[in-house]
């Protein structure tokens, strides 16, 4: 419940610096294509904990992952954690997609990535490395 | 020929004592493909030093170079200096070096010495025609190869280079060269190599205006990834020769062995001013094809339903461009067999034939499959002539056996290219029995036949559209399915649109298939409006009404109060229970039900002009006995609903008879 209200609040905290019409997104909004969205990276997520632990992915400020530390991972894997990286972010524009087309504002969608993009990097657990404000990679 | 510039010249005799200086200044001399500027040397006491603001060789260039050898030794045929130092800024490090130069013989020997366990040697003579130049490397750095990379290469970043390189006055070049525990990457990570050990020859000629070569690689140690490929070293034999010339590069043979795939022989010319291949042939006779998927074809494939298949034959392919693209591709398949090893949603069975793709002419593609399976429902054989041209293709007919019926698609068109790209067919489905269709599905079996119309087909892009009607046979009546859109396809949340009509459908058939109870009549249903998201129905406007017409009509006792619990709890409680206790069915004059959903919520009615203030109307009792069924729930939970249904269907509902 706590983390519930500290999530509310953060939320309120990001939307308002957006318009006052983006304030009213419902980012919670939920439609089987979001449900659906949200399993696939749900199982994705074991695959990628791991990656964002050694420091190999990084959360970017656009509400993306990126490969941040490519020694972090042996050649033979690569091509899978470069997919793996891929289908995230293919999923992530997906979700952004829909939340802003089941609010029924498309043209939301940027926004909705640059709030999620702030809030996955809040949520992110310490020793993940994220972009700063400048773009630079940091160690939470 | 060197060309020397401006030269001075001092000799002083510098008193007191017996020290002696000599000073030297060059403003430029040049040579073939090298040249030094700002050139001082000055000489004092036995002691040389030599500084050169700037040396140019390759393309490179090194400011401020500095050579110091505290003892030259100049006697009658030689000078020689044991313990020189070269040194640049650029070079970041001193390096000490040693030469004797024989003067009545013109022989220079050069030893650099950057590291204990590191020797660059030049061996320089007189040779038939001009200098010969030889240079020996023991251990040598591969890394100080790097400034003559183009910048855009992944940097070097490790290896040891062994081996010898010749070059007579003549124009001849030879090199052998053993390369081990290699390494290179960019900062993307998406091209690496690392501990790679490889040996390579070459030998180059000069012939008219241009040079003959020959080289040959073998890949013995290491592991490499260029974005998506993975390869391991595992002996890979490159072999090639040709022609250089300032305009270009030509491969007139070259041959691949590749371990476990065969051989593939290439040719081609490339273009080095403009950077480009101006044409290209690959040839690669009977590659097995298993071998093929997991080295080469696999990674390509990520996140498609083609990436996790077993594959079995062989594929014979040539491919030829020219400077415009693409000429011709011909495949050849030689019993190939593909399934979908982890899903089994699909598999092909030996399938032979011929694909001769041209840019620029219209040839027909000709293959055959002996038998298949998709979704566990067995295919049998058939033939496929695919008309081609260029990007276009064409397929008159195709008739597909699949289970006891089959899939007829004609007219199939398609262009390939990108934003452009589409396709599109007519088809049929026919004669296939309904019970072993939904046994294989592992849906309730249904009886009878299934037939159906596939109207124009069409894709563009991620949209899938169906113009006119799907229509289809099912319960002894008819289903039209229009305005059938599926959008983004390939996305996680595909979206479909369509308006169903169902028509005389046989209750008796529809309510023993899905355990209802017994209901016997005939139904006609609409849904308006119907869009599903990810399979998932989010918004539709759907009617069911007792059709038009003579029929008989009953109810069992069963369904009544399977209909009652779809109503709700409410429901039941209308039925009046002495009756249900007597009568094992029921007369009815119409049964109507409507659901609107939307925002998860479906509201309720039922038959149209029954609605009573205290509720609507399910069943509308009819003849002897009859029975009426009241809803009383208006809105319900689309997720209620759907476990209504299921425990209903399931057979966890059981009248209660009180």
């Amino acid at each position: 419940m706590k983390q519930r209200i500290a999530n509310i609040l953060m939320l309120i905290v990001a939307l308002a610096g957006a318009s006052h019409v983006f304030a009213q997104v419902n980012l919670e909004i939920n439609t089987p294509g979001i449900t659906a969205i949200q399993g696939s990276m749900q199982k994705r997520h074991a695959e990628l904990a791991p990656l964002y632990a050694s420091g190999a992915v990084g959360l970017t400020r656009d509400g993306n992952v990126a490969l941040r530390d490519p020694a972090a991972v042996p050649l033979p894997q690569r091509a899978a954690v470069n997919s793996l990286i891929a289908a995230e972010n293919q999923d992530r524009a997906a979700l952004y997609r829909e939340i802003a087309r089941a609010n029924n504002h498309p043209e939301w969608e940027g926004d909705i990535r640059g709030t999620f993009g702030q809030r996955w990097i809040d949520r992110a657990r310490s020793g993940w490395f994220v972009q700063n404000a400048s773009g630079a990679w940091v160690k939470k | 020929m060197a060309m020397l510039a401006a030269a001075t010249l001092w000799w002083l005799p510098v008193s007191p004592g017996n020290t002696q200086q000599i000073s030297l200044t060059l403003d430029d001399i040049t040579g073939a493909g090298w040249g030094a500027r700002g050139i001082r040397a000055s000489f004092i006491n036995g002691s040389v030093s030599i500084q050169i603001t700037d040396v140019q060789a390759g393309g490179q260039s090194w400011k401020d170079v500095r050579l110091d050898c505290a003892a030259l030794r100049l006697e009658r045929a030689r000078i020689a200096c044991d313990d020189g130092l070269l040194a640049a800024p650029a070079l970041g490090e001193k390096i000490p070096l040693a030469f004797i130069y024989v003067t009545d013989k013109r022989v220079l020997e050069l030893s650099l010495k950057p590291a204990r366990d590191e020797t660059w040697h030049v061996n320089m003579a007189p040779g038939k025609r001009g200098n010969d130049l030889g240079l020996r490397i023991d251990g040598g750095r591969l890394q100080r190869a790097a400034p003559w990379l183009p910048p855009e290469w992944p940097k070097l970043n490790a290896g040891v280079v062994n081996g010898t390189l010749g070059y007579t006055g003549d124009g001849r070049i030879s090199a052998k060269l053993i390369v081990s525990n290699a390494g290179f990457a960019d900062t993307t990570g998406l091209h690496a190599g690392e501990k790679i050990g490889f040996t390579l020859d070459i030998a180059t000629e000069p012939v008219a205006d241009a040079l003959r070569w020959n080289a040959t690689l073998q890949w013995q140690a290491g592991e490499s990834f260029w974005q998506p490929i993975y390869l391991k070293a595992a002996n890979q034999h490159l072999s090639a020769e040709g022609r250089l010339d300032a305009k270009s590069l030509a491969v007139e043979r070259g041959v691949l062995a590749y371990p476990g795939l065969g051989e593939v022989a290439f040719a081609g010319v490339y273009d080095l001013a403009d950077r480009k291949i101006l044409q290209a042939t690959v040839d690669a006779p009977a590659i097995p094809l298993a071998a093929l998927h997991e080295m080469v074809l696999k990674p390509f494939l990520a996140g498609t339903a083609l990436a996790e298949i077993r594959a079995d034959g062989r594929v014979s392919a040539a491919l030829r461009l020219t400077g415009a693209g693409l000429h011709s591709v011909d495949v050849k398949l030689h019993n190939v067999s593909f399934d979908d090893k982890a899903q089994q949603r699909f598999a092909l069975f030996e399938v032979n034939g011929s694909v001769p793709w041209r840019a620029d002419a219209a040839t027909q593609a000709s293959v055959t499959v002996k038998g298949g399976e998709i979704l566990k429902m067995p295919l049998g054989a058939f033939a496929v002539l695919l008309n081609m041209h260029g990007p276009r293709f064409e397929l008159k007919q195709l008739r597909v056996p699949l289970l006891d019926g089959f899939i007829d698609m004609r007219d199939f068109v398609a262009r390939a290219g990108g934003a452009d790209g589409y396709w599109q067919f007519t088809g049929e489905v026919g004669g296939i029995s309904m019970d072993k269709f939904t046994t294989a599905l592992g849906l309730p079996v249904m009886h009878g036949t299934l037939a159906a119309t596939l109207p124009m087909v069409r894709q563009v892009k991620s949209t899938l559209r169906v113009d006119g009607a799907l229509s289809l046979k099912v319960f002894d009546g008819a289903v039209d399915v229009r305005n059938l859109v599926l959008l983004d396809m390939f996305g996680k949340a595909p979206r479909v649109q369509a308006d169903v009509a169902m028509r005389n459908l046989d209750l008796g058939l529809v309510t023993r298939t899905y355990s209802f109870g017994n209901i016997t009549g005939r139904i006609d249903a609409s849904i308006a409006g119907l869009e599903l998201v990810n399979w998932q129905p989010v918004k539709f406007d759907a009617r069911l009404a007792s059709s038009a017409g003579e029929y008989p009509r009953k109810i069992s006792q069963a369904a009544v109060q399977n209909i009652s619990a779809l109503g709700g709890a409410g429901a039941a409680a209308a039925i009046q229970r002495s009756f249900l206790r007597f009568f094992e069915q029921f007369g009815y004059d119409r049964l109507g039900w409507r659901c609107k959903l939307q925002n998860s919520v479906c509201e309720m009615s039922g038959v149209e002009g029954e609605d009573k203030p205290q509720g609507y109307v399910l069943v509308k009792g009819g003849g002897i006995p009859a029975i009426t069924v009241m809803g009383y729930n208006r809105q319900v939970s689309w997720q209620e609903l759907l476990d209504r249904i299921k425990r209903v269907t399931q057979g966890n509902v059981k009248p209660i008879v009180e």
